[in-house]
């Protein structure tokens, strides 16, 4: 390794703690929250830097860009009650508390074994059964499938929730202001471009970094921008709309129960058709996906939220 | 001393920042969610640093995989609590007046 | 698998179809649920039958196995939860079913099914990861299920439980991100046969612990409790306190008996019982303390989460079938509680303790579930409760440490003072007798059934007892 790798992992690796620690103690929320995002960029080049291309993608768009823009979107929201610190007493305690466990969790991490592949060796050797030829879209849907099924359980679970909790006030389903021109020649840009980036991507998770969950968070940042600006009407709970929230864990659980009818385990697909079912299943996630994500924004507001008591949770 | 040490010793120090962020900043929602994002950017760092320990070519994917799986978990939680948090601060105290612990509500 | 129906799986996939289903097709949800739910119950039992007569089953997702990929596995633990699970929660769902549609039903019949498939799922997994996946999608489902009504001291429980619950779970997935890179796998079974005594399994140990700790609300991380289970609707409240809140508990166990077996009885052990008796003796004051009875429930609750730590510092068989027994019996006895003052607050208004004034006379049924019901949490024979108590005390008598079954006996007493009054008051004359409004019928049934269940449990202990013992998995 150069001397220029060594200067750039070692910018990075001290940049990071130091912006994590900037954004739970900035002055305002929303420099936090600004921060936050910046936060999200760099580790992305981090592991980058650790030939995790997979990872940094998806934490550009998800990690980091539509976690920032659902904390950002619910900022007006909530009345931002700056700077009501806890007591002294539970800041010196979490301090004392926080020292001890960066010394300790430090000081194990650097005794972990040097040196070691992980189960890397054991994936190489069982790719070629898989329905995948890129490593991570394999384990992902393949290997460990199973933890995905639960995954997009969880995602479906989440927009089910946010949908109940959003008073019928505020349910999205109106469009907001017309948008400037500029804005809205750039929008009509948008929606082709992302599409084909997304199709692009679902083609090369089968033997590249991509896959049904990149190409669904591009989908959903379109779909979220259009609904943000108010250029589009936020999704109204139809029945396409409806079909569309459940497809990807439908055709999951499809495929985790027919190979129990032939008595074989769950998700065992069968092998010769291992690689066009999980392409089907990628296709069927990434249109899931892209809309739970966009259910996750509020609609664009109409008018200001009426003067609303903080949100602190207790 | 390898890359994936910075890298791990960096994992830590997010992860403590996260805890402070969750714990002990302030009592603001907003905080605290972002708290909880940055704890589980630490451990997703030492997840993908420590799958680079292998002098082959390619580093584990393993852990790759259970960064994804996190990071989706992650924003659906966060999507949720900001959804509560938006309702609460809609709510306002007479829509459901909170009946003072242990009497008897109206 | 070779051979066997893969009953084992279909206790996840069938609710989770039926979850699915039910979104699409709202209109017909209830039915659907209804469906889902007989056959999830078939798969349950079924995959119960296999265990008690085979032992453990398993099944490898995929068909890869360990490492690579991840294993389902049902032994007698897990086959003794997957029954709680099945009994307890559909008879609380039908409280909804009961109400016959409504958006309000479907939210809750749809939350429901998606717990209870994340509920089987978290008892059959094998994984440390993807038990960190059950885990959360646990955790969301009840979210959902607490705030459904957008009732504002439910959404401010439901947050604060979230955000807590999230914390929890990252210091449980800081340890996994720690054992895979000591040991290069997920697996339960592998990991117990790899973990050295080193620093980083005792760490990972120490911050899974920690995390499982607050989620499960060990006193004294019980804070964000007693507003969940007091401000959810009375339903979500039963699921809670009977259901949910013992997930953590079996990840915990699993982690403790599996994959760090060595530590069981130790001083980290130690500690845990200590915090243990801790709840027990604080949960049960303030139950005494309190004025309304959901809150006396919940301390109760934070109670008998204490009874399940006492397992640790034993760590022998037998404190392990008592601990299993409080979680199998309080959920019973719990959830009938809390579908019982459902119904008391129903027909008068408030949930005060002296709401039960004559509730013996007026609500025969909902009286004769409050005493069978009381008997388990109070620990009298021959409810459940009292099988569970018993056992944790005779195997703290066995090791010697005699404290232990001081504190089960102590603890039990306690809970008969706060038990008691609930009890005397419903037997109280009436002097003025307003007129009690319409309570629903189908809450008192399914309290009552509960109740019986919650009984039936302390005349059963031998069977169950059985299937504890001879399907453990190593």
């Amino acid at each position: 390794m150069s001397l220029v790798d060594w200067t750039l992992d070692g910018v990075l690796a001290a940049l990071l703690p130091l912006i994590a620690w900037g954004v739970v103690t900035a002055a305002s929320l929303d420099k936090a929250i600004m921060l936050f995002i910046v936060l999200g960029f760099v580790s992305a080049l981090a592991w980058a830097r650790l030939d995790a291309i997979d990872v940094a993608l998806v934490e550009a768009a998800v990690g980091s860009g539509l976690t920032g823009a659902l904390l950002l979107s619910a900022l007006p929201a909530i009345q931002p009650r700056l700077r009501r610190p806890s007591s002294l007493a539970r800041r010196a305690g979490v301090g004392a508390l926080l020292a001890g466990i960066t010394i300790w969790l430090g000081v194990t991490t650097l005794r972990l074994p040097a040196r070691s592949g992980g189960l890397a060796e054991l994936v190489c050797e069982n790719i070629e059964q898989s329905g995948a030829l890129h490593p991570i879209t394999a384990v992902l849907l393949d290997f460990r499938g199973y933890d995905t099924l639960i995954e997009v359980a969880v995602l479906l679970v989440a927009s089910l929730a946010v949908r109940a909790v959003q008073r019928p006030r505020l349910r999205p389903g109106r469009r907001g202001e017309p948008t400037s021109e500029p804005l809205a020649s750039f929008l009509n840009l948008l929606v082709p471009a992302s599409i084909v980036i997304a199709g692009f991507l679902v083609w090369e998770g089968s033997h590249a970094p991509g896959g049904a969950f990149q190409a669904g968070s591009i989908l959903a940042g379109c779909g979220v921008s259009l609904q943000l600006t108010g250029e589009r009407p936020a999704l109204r709970m139809t029945l396409r709309v409806r079909a569309a929230l459940v497809l990807g864990l439908a055709v999951f659980v499809a495929l985790a129960g027919a190979p129990l009818l032939r008595g074989h385990d769950l998700l065992d697909y069968p092998r010769p058709w291992a690689g066009p079912l999980v392409f089907a299943l990628e296709l069927a996630l990434t249109v899931s996906i892209a809309v739970i994500l966009v259910t996750f924004f509020p609609g664009a507001p109409d008018r200001p939220e009426p003067p609303a008591r903080a949100a602190d949770s207790p | 001393m390898s890359v994936w040490m910075l890298y791990g010793a960096a994992a830590i120090g997010v992860f403590s920042a996260g805890v402070f962020g969750a714990f002990g900043a302030t009592t603001h929602v907003v905080r605290r969610v972002l708290g909880v994002n940055i704890m589980g950017g630490g451990v997703f760092l030492l997840l993908v640093a420590s799958a680079r320990r292998a002098p082959s070519a390619i580093p584990d994917p393993v852990p790759h995989a259970l960064v994804l799986t996190g990071i989706v978990i992650s924003v659906s939680a966060t999507a949720l609590a900001m959804a509560i948090a938006r309702a609460l601060s809609v709510t306002r105290e007479r829509d459901s007046p909170a009946p003072p612990r242990d009497e008897p509500p109206r | 698998m070779s051979g066997t129906t893969p009953w084992i799986s279909w206790t996840i996939l069938a609710p989770l179809a039926g979850a699915t289903l039910s979104v699409l097709v709202a209109r017909r949800a209830v039915p659907i649920a209804v469906i889902a739910s007989a056959a999830t119950i078939v798969s349950v039992a079924a995959t119960v039958g296999q265990v008690a007569s085979a032992g453990a089953v398993s099944s490898a997702a995929g068909a890869w196995g360990a490492p690579l990929g991840i294993t389902l596995r049902a032994d007698g633990f897990g086959a003794l939860m997957l029954a709680t699970f099945g009994v307890v929660g559909p008879l609380v769902s039908l409280q909804a079913i009961g109400r016959r549609g409504g958006p309000r039903a479907r939210r809750f019949l749809v939350l429901w099914l998606f717990a209870w498939a994340s509920l089987n799922a978290l008892a059959l997994s094998a994984d440390v990861f993807n038990l960190y996946v059950t885990v959360e999608l646990v955790t969301l489902a009840a979210v959902g299920l607490i705030v459904v009504e957008r009732d504002r001291r439910a959404l401010a429980a439901g947050l604060r439980y979230l955000l807590l619950s999230l914390v929890g779970s990252l210091f449980y997935l800081m340890g996994v991100a720690l054992l895979y890179a000591a040991t290069a796998t997920l697996d339960t079974e592998l990991l117990g046969e790899r973990v050295t005594p080193e620093p980083a399994s005792w760490t990972a140990l120490a911050l899974m612990t920690a995390g499982l700790c607050l989620k499960a609300g060990l006193c004294p991380l019980h804070a964000w409790v007693p507003p969940a289970y007091t401000s959810a609707p009375p339903a979500v409240s039963a699921l809670l306190s009977g259901l949910i809140g013992k997930a953590p508990y079996v990840v915990l166990v699993r982690l403790w008996v599996e994959v760090f077996p060595g530590s069981l009885g130790g001083g980290a052990a130690r500690l845990l019982g200590a915090l243990g008796a801790l709840g027990i003796f604080w949960g049960s004051l303030l139950a005494l303390r309190a004025r309304r009875l959901k809150r006396v429930l919940a301390y109760s609750s934070v109670a008998h989460v204490g009874y399940l730590f006492l397992f640790f510092p034993l760590g022998t068989a037998g404190a392990w079938a008592g601990a299993a027994y409080v979680a199998v019996s309080h959920a019973a006895a719990s959830a009938s509680m809390f579908m019982a003052v459902e119904v008391v607050e129903r027909s008068v208004g408030h949930d005060m303790l002296d709401a039960t004034k004559g509730v013996a006379h007026r609500r025969p049924l909902t009286f004769v579930a409050l005493g069978l019901a009381g008997m388990s949490l109070m620990g009298l024979p021959p409810s459940g409760g009292f099988v569970a108590k018993w056992l944790l005390a005779r195997a703290a008598l066995e090791r010697g440490e005699w404290w232990w079954a001081a504190v089960v006996i102590a603890g039990g007493l306690l809970s008969a003072g706060y038990v008691f009054p609930i009890l005397r008051g419903a037997f109280a004359p009436q002097r003025r007798s307003p007129e009690l409004r319409r309570a629903p019928r189908h809450a008192e049934l399914v309290s009552l059934s509960l109740a019986v269940v919650a009984l039936a449990l302390g005349l059963i202990p031998l069977r169950l007892m059985a299937l504890l013992k001879l399907a453990g998995r190593s």
